[in-house]
Order: structure tokens, then sequence, then C-alpha cells
């Protein structure tokens, strides 16, 4: 008996060839109006490199944070029955939908100089968030975390606590538990969810031009450099853009190679 | 339950077409004029109610985008000069543009302020938060050549992407002074600070052009400007702190 050829119902296909031309055009548009010629040049003109390293100390300080910070979270959601567990998983998901220039004013309203926390931060320790490095990268943290939580929380779950019951049988205090047993079974996705939350905090905009503002090799990262380049020189937003959006591509292409399920 | 869903989508996309009613004038404005141009077109459509405004309010480098790319426009308010011959240079203006307003700009101060800000050349005390807005907006330009005749180089700690974005931080206490146009800073109805320098930046002054789109402008869209370039449209103006040519 011949096997059945599958059938690929039309009614699927297309919407689907129609949702893959959303996503894959706009990459095409920017890809053919982009000066491929003097790509490099443009590149390595001294207010975008400028730019780049400010990217750079931002995004990589954000992910460093995500791992200090959101690793303990990551596990706290796992392990611990929390009470309003669904609402702090609600708050931890946020930023993810959340407008970022929302969570920019939010920012502004909490860690601002006249903001709710900010106000003390500013009278008795004379420090202020907005319009600097640290709150360019506060501002890219806020969005990145929910990224790096989700993905090692999931991991946690999926892990169980079989090793870690294991190691306290064994004697290993909680922390050592921690530290040796479920970090290291992690480490997957630990890695991925750095690669995710960098990613994304290399491409934040509206939070930290709302919070953090717009100066060069202060706060004004890629991104705002794209937008600023917009008006004034728009081969160079491209060609900014083509750098910006090879770095996603490669990260997610790296990720589906080692780190995602296949 | 499909069906439905793809009829509601059907409607979705037929609504989203059919928005631009070919009888109503559509006005692309710069962001600083979005108020006043409510106020005009409140005024306009009380004098002839057959007139149907509707207002595209965007950033000066956005709306030459959009007259690029070809939108549907009858009318075209630009902040400077600079935006409105990009615009002739795109070939949708087949009139001479005319100005209609003037406007200029004044130190902000935040409330209460806490800078101490007392004089122009406070705004290049490096311990102050000064904001400016960015290069490429036409309120930055205008802040560096006062700045620069003036004799003093801006130092701001952030160069904001519109004015209306830098006023609002000043609003906030978030910054401590910032040149703004004194139209902005009379609608958030914030403190200036009042010198001889500062009276100086009346000197340098952004002019607003506007002009008919289009090969074939219609009479609704000539009575609205016509409207701007008389008494009424320059009362209400004047009224909200722009300088009339």
């Amino acid at each position: 008996m011949s096997k059945a050829p599958v059938r690929h119902p039309a009614a699927l296909v297309a919407p689907a060839g129609l949702a893959l031309l959303l996503l894959a055009l706009p990459i095409v548009g920017l890809l053919q109006r982009a000066p491929w010629s003097s790509l490099i040049d443009r590149l390595t003109d001294e207010t975008v490199l400028e730019a780049v390293r400010v990217s750079a100390v931002v995004s990589s300080s954000a992910a460093i944070l995500c791992l200090i910070l959101g690793l303990p979270l990551a596990w706290l959601l796992a392990r611990v029955d929390l009470p309003g567990q669904r609402i702090v998983r609600a708050v931890v998901m946020l930023p993810m939908v959340l407008p970022p220039v929302v969570g920019g004013t939010a920012l502004l309203f909490a860690l601002g100089r006249r903001g709710l926390v900010g106000q003390w931060l500013d009278r008795w320790f004379d420090v202020t968030l907005p319009f600097t490095t640290a709150g360019a990268i506060i501002a890219a943290t806020f969005v990145a975390l929910p990224f790096f939580v989700t993905t090692v929380e999931g991991a946690l779950r999926q892990n169980g606590t079989d090793l870690e019951e294991a190691a306290a049988t064994a004697g290993a205090t909680p922390l050592a538990t921690f530290i040796h047993v479920t970090v290291p079974a992690a480490r997957e996705s630990v890695g991925a969810g750095l690669a995710l939350a960098w990613a994304r905090a290399l491409g934040e905009f509206g939070a930290t031009i709302t919070f953090a503002g717009n100066l060069g090799g202060r706060t004004r990262t890629l991104p705002l450099q794209t937008f600023v380049a917009l008006e004034s020189d728009p081969a160079s937003a491209l060609a900014i853009s083509v750098l910006l959006l090879s770095i996603s591509l490669g990260v997610l292409v790296a990720l589906r190679g080692s780190w995602l399920p296949r | 339950m499909i069906k439905t869903g793809l009829i509601g989508a059907a409607v979705l996309v037929a609504s989203a077409c059919g928005s631009a009613d070919s009888s109503s004038v559509i006005v692309l404005a710069a962001s600083s004029t979005s108020d006043v141009l409510d106020e005009i077109s409140q005024a306009a459509e009380t004098t002839n109610p057959s007139l149907d405004l509707e207002l595209v309010i965007a950033g000066s480098p956005s709306l030459i985008a959009q007259l690029e790319s070809g939108v549907d426009a009858d009318v075209l308010i630009t902040a400077d000069e600079a935006t409105m011959d990009r615009a002739v240079a795109s070939g949708r203006v087949n009139e001479a543009p005319v100005v209609i307003a003037t406007n200029s700009l004044v130190v902000a101060l935040a409330p209460g302020n806490p800078g101490d800000v007392t004089d122009l050349v406070d705004l290049t005390d490096p311990t102050l938060l000064i904001g400016a807005c960015a290069v490429d907006v036409p309120c930055g330009a205008l802040a560096i050549a006062a700045m620069d005749a003036a004799g003093l180089s801006l130092e701001p700690d952030t160069e904001e992407l519109s004015v209306r974005a830098l006023a609002s931080k000043i609003q906030l206490g978030e910054i401590d002074a910032g040149l703004i146009y004194r139209t902005d800073a009379a609608a958030l109805e914030l403190e200036t600070v009042n010198t001889p320098s500062t009276q100086r930046l009346d000197e340098h002054t952004n002019r607003y052009f506007l002009a008919l789109i289009g090969e074939s402008p219609t009479s609704q869209a000539r009575s609205l400007v016509d409207l701007i370039l008389t008494a009424t449209g320059r009362r209400i103006l004047s009224d909200d702190g722009f300088g009339l040519p």
C-alpha cells in the first residue's frame, strides 16, 4: 500500500504564508535599502562607535544584573509557594507586554529625582539616576529581566526537585544545593536566558529615552542613535539597523542551534 | 466561528481603508502647533459647519517622510523653513508657502526652581541637570544658534527628541532648566527666567510655514488657510504665545 500523500489544507497554508510574509517583508525592505558599499565606513563613524560603546556597556551590565537578580527570582517562582503567586508572576511578566515608554515613565515616577524612591536617593545619597548611564542600565534591565526569569524558571520547573532532594539528604545546605546542583542543572537555560535578556537590552529604546534621556557617550545607545540618525542621516540609520538586525538574528539562530528545542 | 472571524477582519480592513473621507481637509502639522490647531479647527468648524478637519500631528521629519510617501493631505504646517524647503523639494507643494507665525525660546524652570537658575549662563553649569532639544529637531537647532550668539556653549544632560518631551521632564522636576518654545512653556504654565540675557533669546525665531498640498487645492482647504491668515487665526495664534509675522 502506498503512503497517502500528506495534505496541506490551503486554509492553513495561505494565512501561514501571509504571516511569514508580514514578518519577513520588513527585513527584506530594510536590507534592499541598506547602504552596503559604505556600510563599514558608516558603522565606524565616531558618533556610531560612541553609541556602540554605550550600548555594549548598557546591555552587558543589564545582562549581568539579570543574572544576579533574576536567577534568585526564577528560583523563588519555581520552588517557593508564594502567596499571590499569580500576581507576582504577572508583575514579573509585565515589562514584556507593557509599552516601553510607559515603563520609562513609571521608572521616572519611581526612581526619578522627584520619584517615590528617587527623591530619597537624591536627598540622602545624592544619587540621581535619570540622564545617567546607570539609569539607562536600569531601564534596560527592567525590560530584559522577564526574558531571563521566565526562561530559567521554566527550566527549573522542568528539571524537578529530585536532585535537590538527594543533595539535601546527603547533607548539603540549601544555598550550596542551589549553587552546586540547581544552577548547573539549568545552565543551558541560564545561558539562553542571558542571551535573550542581552538581546532585548540591546534593542531597548522607549524606556531608555523616557527615563535616561539621550546624550552621546552617556545614554545614547544604538537604537537611540538609529532614531536620531533617521532624521538627519537616513543612510547611517539604515547601516546601524543592519548591524542590530544581524546581532538579533545571530542571537536567535545561535539559541536555536544549542539551547532551545529543535 | 471562523466565518465571523473572517467577516470581522474584513470589516476591520474596510474601515481602516475608508477612514479618509474625501470631503474632509487633512492637515499635516508640526508637533508644537498641536494645541493651537485644535483651537483653530474648532473656530473653523464653527464658522463653516460643512468643514471637516482631520489633523495629523507629527515631528517635522516625520511629516516630510509622510509627504514623500504620497500620503493624502491638503495643508502642511512646518515648524521651520528647512522642513518646508524639503516639502517643496518633494514636489507636492505648488504654491509659495507663507509664514503664519513665529516662535522663540525661553529658559523654562522646574517647579520651585530647585537648581536656582537665574540667568542664561546658568545653563552651562555642569552641576545642574539641563535639557535641550536634539540638534535635528527645529527647537534644538534654534537653541544652539541662540546660545552661540550669546557666546555660551550648551552642554545639556539630555537632548530630547521633541520639545514636548523636554517640557514634560522639566514640569516633572527631573530637569532643572531647559530651552523650550515660549508657547510650550505657556501651555504647561512653566516658570521662565526673565533677564536681559534671556530676553535676547527673542532675537532668534523659528518661522512656521503653511503650504497647500497638491495641484488643485479644494475650496475647503483654501477657506481654512484664509481663516488662519486673517484676524480670527491671528488672534488665536497670538493668544497661545506665537509671534505674528
